[in-house]
């Protein structure tokens, strides 16, 4: 006879016997622990981080980048150009699919490239000299320029800040101004979207499909092999609960390791430190270059003087293996990039900026530093800024706010008194700003272009001549004038190279540098 | 009765109401722009402008707050600015943890403090009782996360009994469940669990002395019947009260909870949503609170009855 005691006990039991666990053994799982939340999946709307990681999941590029930052083919077989330069035609290698099961074509790529054109600043670069992006069958694509570019393969080719990913030509369509909410790509993991916890988790499965290329694996180039069933993002918003749950083997992979806890994981005998992206971030001090005092010149070149870039990266950082001091307007380390900024950055004068303070004739404006307390790595910057600029005279008004704040404030054009702002602080991934195309710090586009609004006409025609230099030499020529003309202009001032360490179990191999965690090439030993 | 519960029921509507215009109208002032955090760093005014255009962020008050709160009464909260997801969705995603969390935590607070409170208020003088409320002051005074890392670092990594983090729906299974909840619930229950033990304290000592707890003990009743017969059952009434308070202590503490353990609950999505200006989402859950509260607040209310016979409505 059933009784309602059995019966309850029946019932509660019952959930007990279904622990996943047993069912899922033999799927091989990558727990990775990303830096932030992922809320935007769309890679070519956002430049975050988090969302190019996840686009280098579920999204291929025609290019990647090599181990030396040299675009090679990716999804493409080759290109040929025209002997004017102005005809690109870049040929599909075989064997290429999107998840839905549709073969990728070349009006796909025309339509991906199109709208990437007008959001990214490499790409809208691309994007004023070129007629159109179309297809001359499925498998080639046409970029008919209207002027030459050089660093066309470069452009598509980029690996972070809003990479050219292939999507399919009807998501393609979407206005840039709107999010594609659809993972539909061609890359090495499938997107589970019944799986997506925003806040949570994420979770991908490799793409069966997928045909990697015969190359080994760098970068964002060569063989894309995927040897984990599945890989699971668990967002986990506290750092010290990270750092336990992988000393503990509840995870595998954390992307970044709060640098007070970074000697703690390198002591723990089954978890290694792990540096992604060998150049790091650049931090900088950014000027709102439409109201006074630092719409002049001279003004910004007296802060300049006064700047030491030490004490931006200890606050920053534990270690001196984390710092580095970047003498120039572009991050150290990275191809065509000369440190051209010694004498100039870092010189820690505050006397000599005192005096060139009053002899660019300050006249006691209110300097107002936006500073987010909310953002470790961005907070203390304007403490030390608001010291800095104390001492040598300035009347500062440090204002303390949350992120949220800082970003709506910073887009206000307006002087001081009205809500303005005069100094704001941030930091970019090196591999984003490594260019004079790129490098929204230096670049001269006034109204039309970064928070700051730097307006220089002549920045602007050498970072045009730079894109469509014919020769490696010119291009280097090109480089080096827009670089002088950023140290002797201050756009914004560089406080220094920083690299952020990740941690992964040591069972891990195969792990590849980049700006952004690739999950292709790993395994477990 | 029913004729109260509905007078009760009705007059969550003005509440509700009234915490529908405030929270659009604090959002709608609050600093801070979801189109320019959307856009990033790289962005240019432009860009802003066409997406602050495409979400209809450019559109008056009036206009957005009627859109929204024409929605929520056809019970569309609308979508996430960021995830583009439904904000109804988002929410059932993140209920089940955090009311779990609750559940877990208040059954652990009752189990422990009400014990807690009488053997303090029995022994009252004595090193038990002292002992009891030095508990207590320091289940206050200790803040939450510093208690979670303490039982995380003891009880996960270096015992390795229970996981570090993370959550297990129950559809997993019980065991698997409560194993991802007993951490998270015992560092949310120490403030409860003072808070209780203190009002069950204070009010069976009152009660103790009263005359029908003296005639009980005169009839020769055993000292756990007089206790919890006689003299808890008219404590009752206070210690429910406090329950029901405590409600919004325990989701202002959840919040705390959520982000040490990496609970995926309701607490997270509030600060997820209110760092990165999410309106819809913030206003949907700020809502629901308040009516969770309001409710919860009935229910005690008519748990009264249930307590003490004399109480009518």
């Amino acid at each position: 006879m059933i009784t309602r005691r059995s019966l309850l006990g029946a019932a509660a039991a019952t959930p007990l016997l279904s622990i996943p666990s047993i069912a899922q053994n033999n799927t091989k799982v990558l727990r990775y622990v990303p830096s932030s939340n992922l809320t935007i999946l769309d890679p070519v709307f956002t430049p975050a981080a988090v969302s190019i990681t996840h686009g280098y999941c579920v999204f291929d590029t025609l290019y990647g980048m090599d181990a030396n930052l040299q675009p090679v083919p990716q999804m493409a077989e080759g290109h040929t150009v025209s002997d004017d330069g102005l005809t690109w035609e870049i040929t599909l290698r075989d064997g290429l699919m999107f998840h839905d099961g549709e073969p990728v074509r070349a009006q796909d790529c025309a339509a991906s490239l199109e709208r990437w054109s007008r959001r990214d600043g490499f790409g809208q670069a691309l994007g004023a000299a070129t007629e159109s992006f179309s297809a001359k069958d499925d498998k080639t694509i046409v970029i008919k320029l209207t002027r030459p570019f050089g660093r066309l393969l470069h452009a598509i080719g980029k690996p972070h800040s809003s990479p050219a990913m292939i999507m399919p030509e009807r998501l393609a369509k979407t206005d840039i101004s709107e999010q594609v909410t659809e993972m539909i790509g061609s890359g090495p993991f499938r997107f589970v979207a019944d799986e997506y916890v925003s806040g949570d988790r994420m979770v991908y499965e490799k793409f069966e499909d997928y045909v990697p290329r015969g190359e080994p694996a760098a970068w964002t180039s060569g063989g894309k092999v995927v040897n984990f069933d599945r890989v699971i993002w668990q967002v986990i918003p506290d750092p010290a609960t990270a750092a336990a749950a992988i000393q503990a083997g509840e995870v595998d992979w954390l992307a970044g390791v709060l640098p007070d806890l970074a000697p703690l994981m390198e002591a723990h005998p089954d978890v290694n430190l792990f540096r992604q992206d060998p150049f790091g971030l650049i931090s900088v001090m950014r000027f709102n270059h439409l109201q006074a005092p630092f719409n002049n010149v001279d003004i910004r070149r007296a802060v300049l003087k006064a700047i030491d870039q030490t004490p931006y990266m200890q606050a920053v950082t534990a270690d001196d293996a984390n710092r580095r001091e970047c003498l120039a307007s572009f991050p150290c380390g990275l191809p065509g990039v000369n440190e051209l900024g010694e004498g100039i950055i870092g010189s820690l004068d505050i006397e000599g900026a005192k005096k060139a303070l009053q002899d660019a004739g300050y006249n006691g404006e209110r300097v107002v530093i936006l500073n987010p307390t909310d953002i470790a790595s961005i907070h203390p910057h304007g403490l030390i800024t608001a010291d800095i600029l104390t001492r040598i005279g300035m009347n500062v008004d440090l204002q303390d706010t949350d992120w949220g704040t800082v970003v709506q404030r910073r887009v206000s054009k307006e002087p001081v008194e009205n809500g303005g702002w005069s100094i704001a602080h941030t930091n970019w991934p090196s591999i984003s700003i490594d260019n004079p195309a790129t490098n929204a710090t230096t670049r001269g586009l006034g109204e039309k272009g970064w928070w700051g609004w730097y307006q220089d006409d002549e920045m602007e025609e050498t970072a045009a001549a730079w894109l469509s230099a014919g020769s490696d030499e010119e291009a280097q020529q090109l480089f080096d004038k827009a670089h002088a003309r950023a140290l002797d202009q201050v756009p914004t001032i560089p406080l220094g190279q920083t690299f952020q360490d990740g941690a992964v179990r040591s069972d891990l191999t195969g792990l590849l540098q980049a700006s952004v965690s690739l999950f292709w090439n790993v395994d477990r030993a | 009765m029913s004729a109260y519960i509905l007078r009760r029921i009705l007059s969550t509507i003005p509440v509700v109401l009234f915490v529908m215009i405030f929270v659009f109208s604090l959002l709608y002032l609050a600093p801070g722009d979801p189109a320019a955090i959307l856009a990033g760093d790289q962005a240019t005014q432009e860009d802003i402008e066409a997406i602050r255009n495409q979400l209809g962020l450019d559109r008056s008050f009036p206009v957005r707050f009627v859109e929204w709160a024409g929605g929520v009464l056809r019970g569309d909260f609308g979508t996430s600015i960021f995830t583009r997801e439904p904000v109804t969705g988002m929410i059932l995603q993140r209920v089940e943890p955090t009311v779990s969390l609750m559940v877990v935590t208040l059954a652990i607070a009752l189990v422990i403090a009400i014990p807690m409170g009488v053997a303090a208020a029995w022994k009252r003088g004595s090193l038990l009782d002292r002992a009891i409320m030095l508990f207590a002051v320091l289940g206050f005074s200790v803040p939450v996360f510093v208690v979670g890392y303490v039982l995380a670092w003891t009880l996960a990594l270096k015992l390795g009994w229970l996981p570090v983090q993370g959550y297990q729906p129950i559809a997993e299974g019980i065991l698997p469940w409560l194993r991802s909840l007993i951490l998270p619930a015992a560092t949310l229950s120490g403030v409860y669990i003072a808070l209780i033990a203190r009002i069950t304290r204070a009010t069976m000592l009152e009660i103790l002395q009263q005359d029908y707890i003296r005639t009980a003990r005169a009839k020769g009743a055993a000292g756990h019947t007089v206790l919890y017969v006689h003299a808890l059952r008219n404590a009752l009434v206070p210690i429910v009260t406090v329950v029901g308070l405590g409600v919004a202590l325990m989701i202002s503490g959840a919040v705390v909870i959520e982000t040490v353990f990496a609970l995926p609950g309701l607490g997270r999505l509030t600060v997820e949503s209110i760092l990165r200006r999410d309106y819809p989402v913030i206003q949907a859950i700020i809502l629901i609170f308040s009516f969770v509260y309001v409710i919860i607040n009935l229910l005690i209310d008519l748990s009264y009855t249930l307590i003490d016979p004399r109480i009518r409505y």
